[in-house]
């Protein structure tokens, strides 16, 4: 039984079921006139005949409206928020498996699915419970497909060529979407400088994953740029992006960092146990052995490079959003996977014998379980009461008064 | 001489670990004052799921291990119960679950009958109550006949019970607004609940034939995951379970603790046990608060 409550099955139903509850919670999260409606109009009025290029919001590219808008093309009824649901639902959940079978490559099925489970939590409470923005149909939401799937690339995409064209491919979609994807492509470039330090990898190797990764990027741009230049938008969109985004990077101040530390419980405790395991084997004067050290060392060091990459980057961002951390939590889901490895090998090599270990095994999953709990408790009270709240009639009414009292002008403006 | 010594100890401490809670659960803010009967049903389950737990598990677990179980129920029960629809019909419910629980382990003829009707009435009380009866069917499915037509029996019986006890209270099925409550009464049982889960697998692990126990926290599981998922369960009767099972838990984290030559074995049962006792700190405040609560009065 304990086994049938932790196996991959029951994990991803609870997954779909964090999914669901945060999906509710974001969609009827604020009152009209911020992100959600912002980016759907945006979307609209992309694919929209009658629009011009300064309707579209202009400190962001283009690339989300463009994986979004065509929905509104095939929609029978009145444009509203509802087409999105399910176009939304598509990339985080597609994210989740994506990032699921790369986890799977390394810890098995399901340590894999456990470490999905934390990144939905993560990612659905940093998203929905946000008190700047009402966290449906965010650029975030769009954003992590493309980047764990070029990192799943960058990891396991087979020869330079090919590793570098996918995970450029990737990056490049990411970076159509939001700017901020950029700290992925960093962390890539930094981890190829690293494996090249260490001889894992060879100058000419490394010289054409970096050149197909430029070319891949070029591809993953054409769709947005063949676009918005077929509707002759594409010089002054571009000029507008070019000038609107610079506004939004600096340093925020320290004192505005969100610390909300509490959908990470699950993720921190599987990074610090082992953390502090190794610095006492460290300091009882253990060295691990080679396989055990290469066995996830270039994962872990990666994990490593993308999560300080990817915090870099919250930092740079002036306002202090929490959404903003949803792009921190698959780097700390690899970190924490990386963690439960290296914790296992030394349950395995220290004089435990079978039982012990497997009560120690059982505690740590159940400690680890209970933190699940506590990190995604806020989320379902939150999705009980909101789905009372939500009224699905007005939604249509709702797009179209915000439609008209839509503003040509930056997103952040509008906020 | 001396069992009965510390019975009468055990009660006596749970019964002032419970009292402090039970005002507090037992107070309307409507009226601004302590209503007698939810507060001493509350007080008076308390110590009996408290009792339960000592008569059930003191012989087959060290002693302190027991007692931090008895008298954490009895202080914690009484103020996670934000969530329940009616405090004095949970309450009894849940002391009615403990006798029908201790009266099943002693699995005498007489006892088994007892068992049957203090679930069924505990059923009719509070339709949550019903996963005894469900996990008593479950487990007597791998059993010879004559345990499962008793099996059914019970279980028909208990349905109707829930089914005429629903109606009597009404309301509605769903969570809604009173998701923050059992929020709030979640937080207040998770120590309870990683205890309980460990014992679970230590049972899981030990059982070579279905146990009724686990069936029943299996059950419990499952209320605990319908009400998370927006369905209006009493969370203190559905978790219920745990408290059965969170001495084996606790024994199996000290035996990990006092390992000799093992360090890594150690730390992880230190970490765990520092978690877990930070779990504890809500309760411990919530517990606090209710006795200043309780001083308040003086």
């Amino acid at each position: 039984m304990p086994d049938l409550l932790t196996g991959p099955t029951a994990l991803i139903l609870l997954t779909l079921g964090v999914h669901a509850a945060g999906r509710i919670v974001a969609l009827n999260g604020g009152s009209p006139g911020i992100d959600s409606y912002t980016y759907a109009i945006n979307a609209y009025k992309l694919y929209n005949s009658e629009s011009v290029a300064g309707e579209l919001v202009t400190d962001k590219p283009a690339g989300q409206a463009l994986l979004t808008g065509w929905v509104y093309l095939l929609w029978p009824g009145r444009p509203s928020r509802l087409p999105l649901i399910p176009v939304e639902a598509f990339f985080m959940l597609g994210a989740l498996a994506v990032f699921g079978l790369l986890a799977a490559r390394y810890f098995g099925a399901r340590i894999a699915a456990a470490l999905a489970l934390f990144l939905a939590i993560g990612q659905n409470i940093y998203n929905a419970l946000d008190f700047t923005t009402d966290g449906f149909n965010l650029n975030e939401n769009y954003l992590a497909l493309p980047i764990i799937a070029a990192m799943y690339a960058h990891l396991h995409g087979g020869p330079a060529w090919r590793r570098g064209l996918l995970r450029g491919l990737g990056l490049g979609v990411a970076l159509t979407i939001k700017q901020t994807a950029v700290a992925g492509l960093l962390a890539v470039l930094v981890h190829d400088l690293v494996r090249l330090a260490a001889r894992r990898e060879g100058v000419r190797s490394a010289a054409i994953a970096a050149a197909s990764t430029a070319v891949g990027i070029v591809l993953g741009f054409l769709p947005l740029v063949g676009f918005l230049a077929a509707r002759g938008w594409l010089f002054e969109h571009g000029r507008l992006v070019l000038t609107h985004s610079a506004p939004h990077v600096g340093w925020m101040r320290l004192g505005l960092l969100p610390l909300n530390l509490l959908p990470l419980l699950p993720l921190l405790w599987w990074i610090g146990l082992p953390a502090l395991a190794v610095s006492l084997d460290w300091l009882r004067g253990r060295a691990p052995a080679e396989p055990e050290r290469a066995r996830t060392a270039d994962l872990f060091a990666f994990a490593l490079i993308w999560f300080v990459a990817e915090m870099v980057m919250i930092w740079m961002m002036i306002k202090p959003s929490s959404h903003y951390h949803q792009q921190v939590i698959a780097p700390l889901a690899l970190l924490a996977g990386c963690g439960i490895a290296r914790l296992t090998l030394m349950l395995e090599r220290s004089t435990l014998d079978a039982a012990q270990r497997r009560a120690a095994w059982r505690w740590l999953m159940v400690t680890a379980a209970v933190l699940a709990i506590t990190a995604a408790l806020p989320l379902f009270p939150e999705a009980h009461k909101r789905a009372r709240t939500w009224k699905i009639a007005d939604e249509p009414e709702v797009f179209q008064r915000e439609m008209a009292a839509w503003r040509w002008g930056t997103a952040a403006e509008r906020e | 001489m001396k069992p009965l010594l510390s019975i009468i100890g055990v009660a006596a401490a749970g019964l002032a670990l419970a009292v402090p809670s039970a005002l507090l659960s037992g107070y309307d803010p409507s009226r601004q004052r302590v209503v007698l009967v939810p507060a001493l049903v509350s007080a008076g389950s308390a110590v009996a799921v408290a009792m339960c737990v000592w008569l059930s598990r003191w012989r087959q677990r060290r002693t302190w291990i027991v007692l931090v179980v008895a008298w954490g129920v009895a202080a914690l029960m009484p103020v996670a119960s934000d969530s329940s629809r009616d405090v004095t019909c949970s309450g009894l419910a849940l002391g009615l679950m403990a006798v029908a629980a201790l009266l099943l382990d002693r699995n005498t003829r007489t006892s088994r009958f007892g068992a049957g009707l203090a679930a069924v009435a505990a059923c009719w009380l509070e339709a949550t109550a019903l996963i005894l009866p469900v996990a008593c069917f479950i487990t007597a499915l791998r059993r010879p006949a004559g345990a499962r037509n008793h099996a059914s029996l019970l279980l028909i019986a208990a349905i109707a019970a829930a089914t005429i006890g629903f109606s009597r209270t009404g309301g509605s099925v769903f969570i809604g607004l009173a998701g923050h409550a059992a929020a709030r009464d979640i937080v207040l049982l998770l120590p309870l609940l990683a205890l309980g889960l460990a014992g679970y697998c230590v049972l899981a692990d030990d059982s070579p034939e279905p146990d009724w126990r686990l069936a029943w926290a299996g059950c419990g599981t499952a209320v605990f995951v319908l009400a998370l998922a927006g369905l209006r369960l009493d969370l203190r009767v559905g978790v219920l379970v745990l408290v059965w099972l969170a001495p084996d838990g606790l024994a199996a984290l000290r035996e990990l603790i006092v390992l000799p030559n093992a360090w890594v074995g150690r730390l992880v049962a230190g970490a765990c046990a520092a978690v877990v006792v930070a779990l504890a700190l809500p309760g411990v405040r919530a517990w606090i608060n209710a006795v200043l609560f309780g001083l308040s009065f003086l």
